[in-house]
């Protein structure tokens, strides 16, 4: 258990985490973020991710998304100026090789294939909250 | 009858020549009349015209008798004998001239009728070597048909033009055709066309390439197509078709059979595992995450707490390494449901470039390594084809580079251009429009999960975009050494025609099966230690070649191949190191003959080198060995010279220069050589198996007593 040690994190600014995930992941990540300390903003569309990226430390996109999957918005955010460096962790559904070289080429800057632990993320979100500051572009993780 | 270039005819010649003598006859009285009258007193000329007129009838009359005979029975009769040549010549009519017609010619006349009896005789010679070879060939027709009715597969052979011109029922079941497929009918009204069109050019660019040596499907392609009635799913292999010499194309043979139910399933069962994989990670991810918040969120000291919450992160973990092996199963780019083709990467660029569905001015210059790329490469040209035309638009341009280059998993096909790149929503709409209508129905979207990948954009530097297509790498195509070498089909509709012993005495010489053959060896002297190095053979079925069925086989001597020889056959000492002694070769020789009769030139020479060897291997090569030499001695006599090159000229027979003198290439003008001494042996009664040994065995007696006396 690793949540005690997150408890300081809270009390500072916490970094935004865009959520970009359906039922019935949607509920189980925003628990998981944000008993890690972070602010979880989730998004139930492109439109609203779009929004929600402005400003925000990290994305999480599961690539199953009701409107056009997770790939458009991976490109949509990598389009806009405002959100082109914004590191993006990518959930994806199968473990092909193709998925994961267009996940990479489409600018993701981690991959993790469902299932996967939650510590997995959390350790790839802080990583990135880090990097994010420090590096534009965020490094491309193969999970 | 006068011909129609002569004046006058034989007759009113004849009668011309009598009337001159005549004529000239009594002009030489009246001249002498005139003249003595002259001189004889004026009393006389009365008795002179009289002595005129008692001399010029009985010339005329003489001469009229004369030519009536001659009319008769020599102008007459030349004309009914030119007339009955010329009826036999050029009618047919097989009557002989009357006998007693143009007795009084001599020699003419018996020649004349001799004449027109030949001429009968050939034409019924003529006529029954073509009725014996069209009934040959409606027999091997109808072998042909009952081999193709009984065939599971469909079966279709057509012009390069797509005109069908032989199916078998199944073929007609196949392709969905109620009542005649139709001869001359376009395959292309039947089924889908742009695989079969993308499958042939595809083929004849192999082939005018000559690539079609090394490539691993040789002259053969595979074909996924559609009937345009009830679309049916075909898989058919296409075998490009050349004429005799193998120069040129002549049309294509397509096997046909329907996957429709065979594909769906599979196709089904691909996207179930898919789905269901794809399911299973979702909703295991909600749960394993849940129960981790869950457990994180227990009060501390809550019995076995930590235990339980280990459990989440391990056995998503486990779970996560067994759903990736099932993906790797299902995802596998080579074990899709749908049948692929190897081709190379060049040739799937250049089919794109040349597609040229909607006539645009693209300007496409091709790139990249050479892969083997397993696709199906109808559909996928037709993907990019469309991806080049919609890009064109879209990025108003009309200059690409396609490429294919190595990733790390599979090759990549890869269009460029300079300009923005696609959005994937933008692609997403081109995915979901309908390909050519010749692919039938399907979209861009089905063409990318039959090969169980995507295609995306990337903007690349300096301004341009990449369109990057995954597809499968062939597997290595390493073994093409190992591959068979290109050997012609072999067949014989007539094999099954000589039921029985094909070996008997009475067997016709064109109805027996003969193995001819040929060695090679380190020198003329069996007894003296030398070896064979070489035996090839050729088989002769029902008086034909056999293409393909063929022995060919190098031999350790075990000793050295003096130079002598070796300048003689071409063959070395390394040559035949390793290759299988006698021992190991001579027993495959001797299955490969079988049943038959042996046959050599000079068979002597290279039965005692055989037999040598067969005696000690327990094996035996039955009698009679048939002999080039002493059949051709049988015909042209034994002064003539008979060696093989003698009598290959003599029949008109070319050995190619790479052949000569080889075993094989020997075996094989022995064999032609043989089959034109059959046909002038059957003319002069040498019909059977016994009749050959016989006028073989007169040949032998001759020999022997010539050396006797030399």
């Amino acid at each position: 258990m690793s949540a005690p040690s997150l408890t300081s994190a809270s009390d500072r600014t916490a970094p935004a985490v865009l959520l970009a995930a359906e039922a019935p992941l949607d509920a189980a990540l925003t628990a998981l973020l944000a008993d890690a300390g972070f602010v979880v903003r989730p998004a139930g569309s492109r439109a609203e991710a779009l929004a929600a990226a402005v400003g925000a430390a990290v994305a999480v996109v599961d690539t199953r998304l009701a409107d056009g999957g997770g790939f458009p918005l991976l490109e949509a955010l990598r389009a806009d100026p405002a959100t082109r460096h914004l590191p993006v962790i990518l959930l994806v559904g199968r473990a092909a090789p193709v998925e994961v070289e267009k996940a990479g080429a489409l600018g993701a800057a981690a991959i993790l294939t469902k299932p996967f632990a939650g510590a997995d993320l959390l350790d790839r979100v802080r990583r990135l909250c880090g990097a994010n500051s420090a590096r534009p572009d965020g490094e491309v993780h193969h999970g | 009858m006068a011909d129609p270039g002569e004046r006058w005819g034989l007759r009113l010649r004849v009668f011309l020549f009598f009337a001159l003598i005549a004529a000239g006859a009594v002009a030489a009285l009246a001249a002498a009349g005139v003249v003595a009258a002259r001189h004889a007193p004026p009393e006389a000329v009365a008795d002179l015209v009289l002595a005129f007129g008692v001399a010029a009838f009985p010339i005329l009359l003489l001469t009229t008798w004369v030519w009536l005979k001659f009319d008769e029975n020599v102008v007459r009769p030349i004309g009914v004998l030119s007339t009955e040549i010329r009826a036999a010549v050029h009618a047919g009519a097989r009557g002989a001239p009357d006998a007693k017609v143009g007795r009084y010619l001599g020699v003419l006349a018996p020649a004349a009728r001799e004449a027109v009896a030949a001429i009968a005789a050939q034409r019924a010679r003529t006529d029954a070597a073509v009725a014996a070879a069209v009934s040959d060939a409606a027999r091997q027709r109808g072998r042909l048909e009952s081999v193709l009715r009984d065939l599971e597969e469909g079966l279709v052979i057509c012009t390069l033009q797509h005109r069908i011109r032989l199916y078998n029922r199944q073929a007609l079941q196949l392709m969905q055709v109620a009542g005649d497929l139709g001869i001359d009918r376009s395959l292309l009204a039947l089924v889908a066309a742009q695989p079969i069109r993308h499958a042939l050019g595809r083929l004849l660019n192999r082939f005018e390439a000559g690539r079609h040596h090394d490539h691993p499907e040789g002259l053969t392609a595979l074909v996924v197509t559609h009937t345009l009635e009830r679309n049916r799913q075909l898989r058919c292999r296409m075998v490009l078709t050349l004429d005799g010499d193998g120069k040129a194309p002549t049309g294509y043979i397509l096997t046909v059979a329907d996957i429709t139910n065979e594909l769906s399933a599979g196709v089904w069962r691909d996207r179930l595992l898919q789905e269901v994989t794809e399911d299973i990670r979702s909703r295991v991810a909600a749960l394993v995450l849940a129960g981790e918040v869950l457990a994180a969120r227990l009060p501390p000291g809550t019995p076995d707490a930590d235990r339980f919450a280990a459990l989440f992160p391990t056995e998503a973990g486990a779970l996560a390494t067994r759903l990736d092996q099932l993906d790797a199963a299902a995802n596998d780019l080579l074990a899709g449901a749908w049948p692929m083709t190897h081709v190379l990467s060049p040739t799937l660029l250049a089919l794109v470039r040349d597609r040229r569905s909607e006539q645009r001015d693209l300007a496409v210059t091709l790139d990249g390594l050479s892969l083997w790329l397993r696709c199906d490469s109808a559909s996928v040209v037709d993907l990019l084809d469309r991806m080049l035309n919609r890009i064109a638009v879209f990025a108003r341009t009309e200059r690409f580079t396609l490429a294919t280059r190595r990733g790390e998993h599979h090759a990549h096909v890869d269009l460029a251009w300079t300009g923005d790149p696609v959005p994937l929503d933008v692609l997403a709409v081109w995915l979901d429009e309908r390909l050519d209508d010749g692919l039938g129905p399907i979209t861009g979207r089905d063409v990318l999960s039959r090969h169980k990948t995507d295609l995306w954009c990337l903007a690349a530097p300096e301004g341009s975009a990449v369109l990057r297509l995954p597809l499968a790498l062939a597997p290595a195509h390493d073994d093409r050494a190992a591959r068979l070498p290109e050997r012609p089909l072999v067949y014989d509709f007539d094999l099954s025609a000589p039921e029985g012993s094909p070996r008997r005495a009475d067997t016709p010489l064109k109805a027996l099966t003969i193995v001819v053959f040929d060695t090679e060896t380190t020198g003329l002297e069996p007894s003296g230690g030398d070896e064979i190095v070489q035996i090839a053979g050729v088989r002769i079925v029902n008086g034909r070649v056999v293409r393909g069925e063929v022995f060919d086989s190098y031999v350790d001597p075990k000793r050295s191949i003096p130079p002598a020889s070796t300048w003689v056959h071409g063959i070395t000492d390394d040559r035949v190191r390793g290759a299988d002694p006698i021992d190991r070769v001579l027993p495959r020789f001797h299955a490969f003959t079988g049943e038959a009769v042996l046959c050599a030139h000079n068979a002597a020479f290279d039965m005692s080198f055989l037999n040598r060897h067969a005696a000690r291997l327990g094996l035996a090569f039955e009698p009679p060995v048939l002999d080039t030499v002493l059949l051709a001695a049988a015909l042209f006599g034994p002064t003539e010279s008979l060696t093989l090159d003698a009598l290959a000229t003599r029949f008109d027979i070319t050995i190619p220069d790479e052949e000569r003198h080889t075993a094989i290439g020997d075996s094989r003008a022995t064999a032609l050589v043989l089959l034109a001494l059959f046909d002038l042996l059957e003319a002069s009664g040498v019909v059977t198996l016994a009749d050959a040994v016989r006028v073989s065995e007169a040949q032998v007696a001759i020999r022997r007593a010539q050396k006797a006396y030399t």
